[in-house]
C-alpha cells in the first residue's frame, strides 16, 4: 500500500526539516530534530533491509558454528583452560537451524541467540594467536574476523561525522 | 530549569548580594551525560553592579555514564591556576530542592566547541594554531605534579604496569552489566586487550575525554578552556594520546585527527612539548581500548534509554554508532 513505511519516514523527515525546524528558536532543540531526523535514518534502513540481514547473518554464523565444533572437537588432547567440550556441544547445536518466523522480533531473538555463541568463540580464536595448543583455531578467527567485519558494515548507518 | 529557581539558588549562595536577576537561560546541546544550561546573571554587591556568565552542569535523569560530579568539581578547583585552561568552579550542590538533581555552577568562557564547526574553512586560517595549543595543553595536563594538587584522590593504579589492566577491568565490568545483547567484537576486541598491555611510562593525570568537541575555542584560534573532565583519572598518557586518534573523532571526514593535523604531526608535536616518547604500541593498545570504551559508554545509554530512565533521544542514537566501532575495531585488531 502507498506510501509504505519508507516513503512515510522519508516523508517525515522531509516534514521535520521544512517545517518545524525554522519555527525552533533555541539550538537546543534544532539538536534534538537533528537527533530525531538522523534515527530515522536507523528505521529506514531496517525497514527495508533489516530482515533480510538478519536471515543472512544467522546463515552465516550457523556455518561458522559447524566448521568450528569440528575443529573444537579436534583438538583433543591439546587442552588449554576453558571448557571446550561445552562449547564444542553447544556450537554443535547451534549450528542446526531452528524453525523461525520472519518477524524481526523472532529473528532478532535467534540472533542475539547465536551471537551469545559468537560472543563464546570469539575469545578463544583470538586467544588462539598466541596459544600454540589452540593453533587449528586461527583460520577460523580469521573467518570469524571477517565476518564479524562485514556484518557490522553492513549494520552501519553513518552518524559520526554528520 | 526555570529562571526564578536560579535567582534563589544564587542569593542563598550569596546572600550579600541584591536585586540578583537571570536572563538568556538555554539548554546547551550535546553531552548526555550531564545537562549544560547557560545563564547571565546580574546582582548588586557592595554598591558595585556584577554581571557573571554563567554555566550549571546538572546530573541528568540517566545518562550515558554514570559518573561522579564531585570528583569532576574537584578536578576542575584543583586545575585553576596550573596553566590548564579550565572554567572557574563556585559551587557543587548535593541537595535536591534547588534544580531538582545535583549540580554545580562554573563561569561561562569563550569560545565555540563544535567538532563540525571547527572541521570547516571558517576555521582554516587559525587551525595550526588550534592544533598546537591542543598539544601544549596536553602535554602540561601530563605534566602536572597530580600529588602535590591534591588529585591522589582519583585513585592511582598500583604502578605504571597496571593502568592498562585497571581500564580494561573497569569497561569490561560496565559493558558485562549494562550490555542488553551479545557483544562478540567487544568480547574479542578484550580478549586482544588482555594479551597486549602495554607498561605506561609514567603515571599521570588523564583527561580520558581529550578530543575535539571538548575544547572551546574563538575565531582566533585561542583555546580558552578544556571541558568535560568526567571520566577523569590517573594513568597512562598514552591514553589521550590515543583517544584523540579515534576514528570517530575525526570530524572532516578525513585522516586528521580531530579534523586538526595528521597522526604523525600529533605524535611529533606531543613529544616536542611533553617531553613524553610516544610509544606506537602502546598508542595502539589505548587505540583499540578506546573503541571499546566509546562502545561501551553508547551501550550504557542504550539500557538507560530501552529501560525508560531516559527518554533522551541522542541516547538512543548513539548506540547505532557501535557497527562504526565494531568495524574499525576488527580493522585494528583482525590482522
Amino acid at each position: 500500500m502507498r506510501p509504505h513505511s519508507l516513503e512515510i519516514i522519508h516523508g517525515i523527515q522531509s516534514s521535520l526539516i521544512t517545517h518545524v525546524m525554522p519555527e525552533l528558536r533555541s539550538s537546543f532543540a534544532q539538536a534534538q530534530l537533528m537527533y530525531i531526523t538522523m534515527l530515522l535514518n536507523v528505521v529506514a534502513k531496517y525497514w527495508d533491509g533489516g530482515v533480510q540481514a538478519l536471515v543472512d547473518d544467522n546463515r552465516k554464523m550457523r556455518e561458522i558454528f559447524g566448521q568450528a565444533a569440528d575443529v573444537l572437537t579436534s583438538l583433543a588432547g591439546a587442552r588449554p583452560a576453558g571448557d571446550i567440550d561445552a562449547l564444542a556441544a553447544d556450537l554443535r547445536a547451534g549450528a542446526q537451524e531452528r524453525p523461525c518466523s520472519l518477524t524481526m522480533t523472532d529473528l532478532m531473538q535467534e540472533n542475539n541467540r547465536l551471537r551469545a555463541l559468537l560472543a563464546r568463540l570469539a575469545p578463544l580464536c583470538e586467544r588462539a594467536e598466541a596459544d600454540p595448543a589452540l593453533a587449528a583455531l586461527r583460520p577460523l578467527r580469521e573467518k570469524l574476523v571477517h565476518h564479524m567485519r562485514e556484518e557490522a558494515q553492513q549494520r552501519a548507518v553513518p552518524i559520526l561525522g554528520s | 530549569m526555570r529562571e526564578d529557581q536560579l535567582v534563589a539558588y544564587l542569593q542563598h549562595r550569596m546572600p550579600q548580594a541584591q536585586g540578583i536577576t537571570v536572563s538568556n537561560l538555554a539548554q546547551i546541546p550535546g553531552g548526555a551525560s550531564r545537562e549544560t544550561w547557560s545563564f547571565d546573571a546580574r546582582w548588586t554587591e557592595g554598591g558595585r553592579e556584577e554581571t557573571r556568565g554563567l554555566v550549571v552542569r546538572r546530573d541528568p535523569g540517566a545518562s550515558l555514564l554514570e559518573t561522579e560530579r564531585d570528583v569532576e568539581f574537584q578536578v576542575y578547583k584543583a586545575l585553576q591556576g596550573t596553566g590548564v585552561p579550565v572554567p572557574e568552579v563556585y559551587w557543587l550542590e548535593t541537595d535536591p530542592r534547588w534544580l531538582e538533581r545535583p549540580f554545580f555552577v562554573m563561569s561561562r568562557v569563550r569560545g565555540e566547541t563544535s567538532p563540525q564547526l571547527l572541521a570547516t574553512e571558517l576555521y582554516d586560517r587559525v587551525r595550526p594554531k588550534i592544533a598546537r595549543q591542543k598539544v601544549e595543553i596536553l602535554a602540561r595536563i601530563h605534566n602536572l605534579d597530580w600529588q602535590s594538587l591534591g588529585l591522589d584522590l582519583l585513585g592511582a593504579p598500583p604502578s605504571p604496569a597496571h593502568c592498562a589492566e585497571v581500564e580494561i577491568q573497569k569497561w569490561e565490568s560496565i559493558m558485562r552489566q549494562d550490555a542488553l545483547e551479545p557483544q562478540p567484537v567487544l568480547e574479542l576486541a578484550l580478549s586482544w586487550l588482555k594479551r597486549h598491555k602495554p607498561v605506561a611510562q609514567r603515571i599521570c593525570l588523564v583527561h580520558a575525554d581529550y578530543r575535539t568537541g571538548n575544547f572551546l575555542v574563538d575565531e582566533e584560534g585561542v583555546i580558552h578552556g578544556v571541558l568535560d573532565w568526567e571520566m577523569v583519572h590517573l594513568g597512562d598518557p598514552m591514553e589521550d594520546v590515543a583517544w584523540a586518534c579515534l576514528r570517530a573523532w575525526r570530524w572532516a571526514r578525513d585522516e586528521r585527527i580531530g579534523a586538526l593535523m595528521d597522526r604523525e604531526d600529533w605524535f611529533r608535536q606531543y613529544e616536542e612539548c611533553s617531553g613524553i616518547k610516544v610509544d606506537r604500541e602502546a598508542v595502539h593498545f589505548w587505540e583499540v581500548l578506546g573503541n571499546v570504551k566509546l562502545a561501551t559508554i553508547f551501550i550504557t545509554g542504550a539500557r538507560s534509554f530501552c529501560e525508560g530512565r531516559s527518554q533522551e533521544i541522542m541516547l538512543a542514537l548513539a548506540s547505532h554508532v557501535n557497527p562504526e566501532l565494531e568495524a574499525e575495531l576488527l580493522n585494528l585488531i583482525g590482522g
